[in-house]
C-alpha cells in the first residue's frame, strides 16, 4: 500500500543532551550553601526561610544568598562563578510562574555546569515547564524539588512549613541520591 | 547544497492525508487547527520564493527559543505550506523569523512567560502590496490572507522550531488570540506620517518587518469635534491613559515596547495639530504615568514613602511605535508590553527581502 510523505516541520537536531551526575557530601562540616533567589515576589524570601530551616538540620553550615530582583533574567556569569568559588551546594528559585521557572531551571544548569550540585526549586503549577526547560537547556536530570502552589503570597507561617518540609528533598537532590534515582 | 526535491527534513508517512493531519495535531505540530500538508511539491514551491531572494534552503536564519530550534529557510517554508501562505507571502516570514532569531527580542523568555505577550509583525514599504497585506479596516481580524497566513507560519515557527506549547512551555496564563496570528500592514497611504520603516532608518521604496512582543489591543475611543487643538489634546490623554492603565506591566516597570496603532483619522487630527511621531512618543511618554501610591498599593499592596511621586509608564519615548493600522472612525488601538526579559522585551525590524539579494541583511534597531 502507498503511503503519503510530508516533510517534518520540526527541528531536525536540538542541543546536545548532557547528563547530570554531581552529588555532594551534605554531611561535610561548614557545608557552604547558596541560595540563589531570581526576584520573584517572596523568592529570597521563601529562601531565607529555606536557609533558617537548613541551618536547623545542619547547624554548622554557611548560607550564603545571592539574590537579584529580575526573576525573567539569569543569574550573571559572575554570580555563578562566585557562587562556585565560595560554595558547595546551591538551591535555586523560585519557579511559580513561566520565566521564573525558566530561569530557576537555568541557573541550577549553569550552576551544575560550574561544578556546583543545584536544585532548582518548582512549584507543582509549574512542574512540567521545568522538565521542559530543564531539556531544552541540554540538561534533564538537572535536580528540581518540588513545591505546592501557591507558595508566594501564602504568609510566613505557610512559607516557613513549606521550607521545612523540603529539606528532606533538597538535601537528596544534593547527595548522589539524586543521581541513582535520575 | 541539496537539489530541487531534495529535502534536508526528515519525512513523516502516512496511510492517507487525514492520517497525516491527525498525527500532526496529535503530535503537537499545529496551532490545534488544520493545516496544509507540507508535501515535497508544495514545500518546493514555496521555496522557488526563497530563491528568488537569493536565500538558499540550507540558510540558517538563528535558532529560535526556548528549544533552540534550527531555522534554517527550509524549515520556515514547510511551516508556511501549512500556515496556508502563498510563495509571496514567504520573505515576509523569513524575515520576521530572522527578527525571532535576534537575540534582542529574548524569544526563550517570550515564549516561557505567564503573560499574554505574543509577536506582533508590522510590515511596511512595498511588501505590503506585493505580499497582498490588509491594513485597513479589520487588519487584525479575520478575512485578511495574508495576515492571517504570515502571522501563522510564525507562530508555527514558534511551536515546531521553538518548542512553544501551552502549559508545558508556554505558561501564559490565559493566552490571547493574537498567539495564532498577529500581523499588519501599516496603511502607508491612509498616514500622514512618513512609513514607521523609515523612521527606524531604512529606505522608503525598502521593504521591513517590525517585530515586538505585545499583548492584545486595547481599544481608545476618542470622538473628533474638528477642535484642533482639543482633538489633539484629548486624543493624547487617552492614549496615555489607556497606556499607563494600572493593570499593565508597563504601568510598574516603564519598559517593553508599546504600540500606539492609530487609525487614519486619529492619525490625521494629530498631525492637524503640528505632532510628528517623535512629538507624539515624547508626549505620550510624558503623560503616561500613575501615582506611586495607589499604583504600589493595588498591584502589590505595598506602601511607599513617597506616594504622590508619578511612576511613568514609559522608560524612553522610543520604547513607543506610532504605527497608522485600520478603517476610519473612532477607534484606535494600544497594545502594552510584558517588559521583561534581558532586553526588556524591545523590538527589531528586519529587511524584507523579495528579489535577488546578494546576502542576508542584518539591519536593525
Amino acid at each position: 500500500m502507498s503511503r503519503i510523505s510530508i516533510l517534518n516541520p520540526g527541528a531536525e537536531s536540538g542541543v546536545a543532551i548532557e547528563s547530570y551526575g554531581l552529588s555532594a557530601d551534605v554531611g561535610r562540616p561548614r557545608l557552604r550553601v547558596a541560595l540563589v533567589s531570581n526576584g520573584f515576589p517572596d523568592s529570597t524570601n521563601f529562601l531565607t526561610l529555606v536557609g533558617e530551616a537548613l541551618s536547623r538540620r545542619l547547624p554548622d553550615a554557611q548560607i550564603l544568598m545571592f539574590a537579584r530582583l529580575d526573576p525573567t533574567v539569569l543569574a550573571a556569569a559572575e554570580v555563578v562563578a562566585e557562587i562556585a568559588r565560595s560554595c558547595d551546594v546551591a538551591v535555586t528559585a523560585l519557579g511559580h510562574c513561566g520565566s521564573c521557572t525558566s530561569s530557576a531551571v537555568r541557573d541550577a544548569v549553569n550552576l551544575a555546569r560550574a561544578g556546583v550540585p543545584a536544585a532548582a526549586l518548582i512549584s507543582e503549577k509549574f512542574w512540567d515547564a521545568g522538565v521542559f526547560n530543564a531539556r531544552s537547556v541540554g540538561m534533564p536530570g538537572v535536580p528540581r524539588v518540588r513545591l505546592p502552589h501557591p507558595v508566594a503570597g501564602t504568609g510566613q507561617t505557610r512559607m516557613a512549613q513549606i521550607a521545612k518540609e523540603l529539606c528532606d528533598d533538597l538535601l537528596s537532590a544534593w547527595s548522589a541520591a539524586h543521581a541513582r534515582a535520575a | 547544497m541539496p537539489g530541487p526535491l531534495e529535502f534536508r527534513a526528515s519525512l513523516i508517512q502516512a496511510a492517507d492525508e487525514d492520517a497525516l493531519r491527525e498525527q500532526l495535531v496529535r503530535e503537537r505540530r499545529t496551532d490545534g487547527l488544520p493545516v496544509i500538508l507540507p508535501t515535497p511539491e508544495r514545500v518546493e514551491a514555496m521555496l522557488q520564493a526563497a530563491a528568488f531572494a537569493g536565500l538558499g534552503r540550507d540558510i540558517v536564519l538563528g535558532e529560535v527559543g526556548p528549544n533552540l530550534g534550527e531555522a534554517t529557510i527550509e524549515k520556515v517554508a514547510i511551516n508556511a505550506v501549512m500556515a496556508g501562505c502563498l510563495p509571496e507571502h514567504l520573505p515576509v516570514v523569513i524575515a520576521a523569523m530572522q527578527a525571532l532569531c535576534d537575540p534582542r527580542l529574548d524569544t526563550t523568555e517570550v515564549q516561557v512567560t505567564t503573560h499574554q505577550i505574543a509577536p506582533l509583525l508590522i510590515v511596511n514599504g512595498p511588501a505590503v502590496k506585493e505580499a497582498g497585506l490588509a491594513s485597513g479596516f479589520g487588519a487584525l481580524g479575520y478575512g485578511h490572507r495574508a495576515n492571517l497566513s504570515i502571522g501563522r507560519a510564525v507562530r508555527l515557527c514558534l511551536i515546531n522550531l521553538g518548542g512553544g506549547w501551552p502549559g508545558m512551555s508556554d505558561m501564559s496564563l490565559l493566552g490571547q488570540p493574537g498567539m495564532i496570528s498577529y500581523c499588519l500592514g501599516e496603511a502607508e497611504d491612509d498616514s500622514p506620517f512618513p512609513p514607521l520603516h523609515t523612521t527606524l532608518g531604512f529606505a522608503a521604496d525598502a521593504s521591513a518587518v517590525t517585530v515586538t512582543s505585545v499583548g492584545s489591543p486595547h481599544s481608545v475611543q476618542a470622538v473628533l469635534t474638528g477642535d484642533v487643538a482639543s482633538d489633539a489634546e484629548r486624543l493624547l490623554e487617552l492614549l496615555a491613559h489607556t497606556i499607563g492603565g494600572m493593570g499593565n506591566n508597563n504601568a510598574g516597570t516603564a519598559s517593553g515596547t508599546i504600540i500606539a496603532c492609530l487609525n487614519p483619522d486619529h492619525a490625521r487630527a494629530l498631525h492637524r495639530a503640528g505632532l510628528t511621531r517623535q512629538d507624539i512618543q515624547a508626549e505620550l511618554a510624558r503623560r503616561a504615568g500613575n501615582p506611586a501610591g495607589v499604583l504600589q498599593r493595588l498591584r502589590y499592596g505595598r506602601t511607599v514613602e513617597d506616594p504622590d511621586r508619578i511612576a511613568p509608564a514609559i522608560g524612553d519615548p522610543a520604547q513607543v511605535l506610532v504605527v497608522v493600522a485600520g478603517g476610519q472612525g473612532f477607534y484606535s488601538a494600544v497594545m502594552t508590553p510584558w517588559g521583561g526579559g534581558p532586553h526588556r522585551n524591545t523590538y527589531v525590524t528586519k529587511e524584507i527581502v523579495f528579489y535577488d539579494a546578494c546576502d542576508l541583511p542584518v539591519v536593525g534597531r
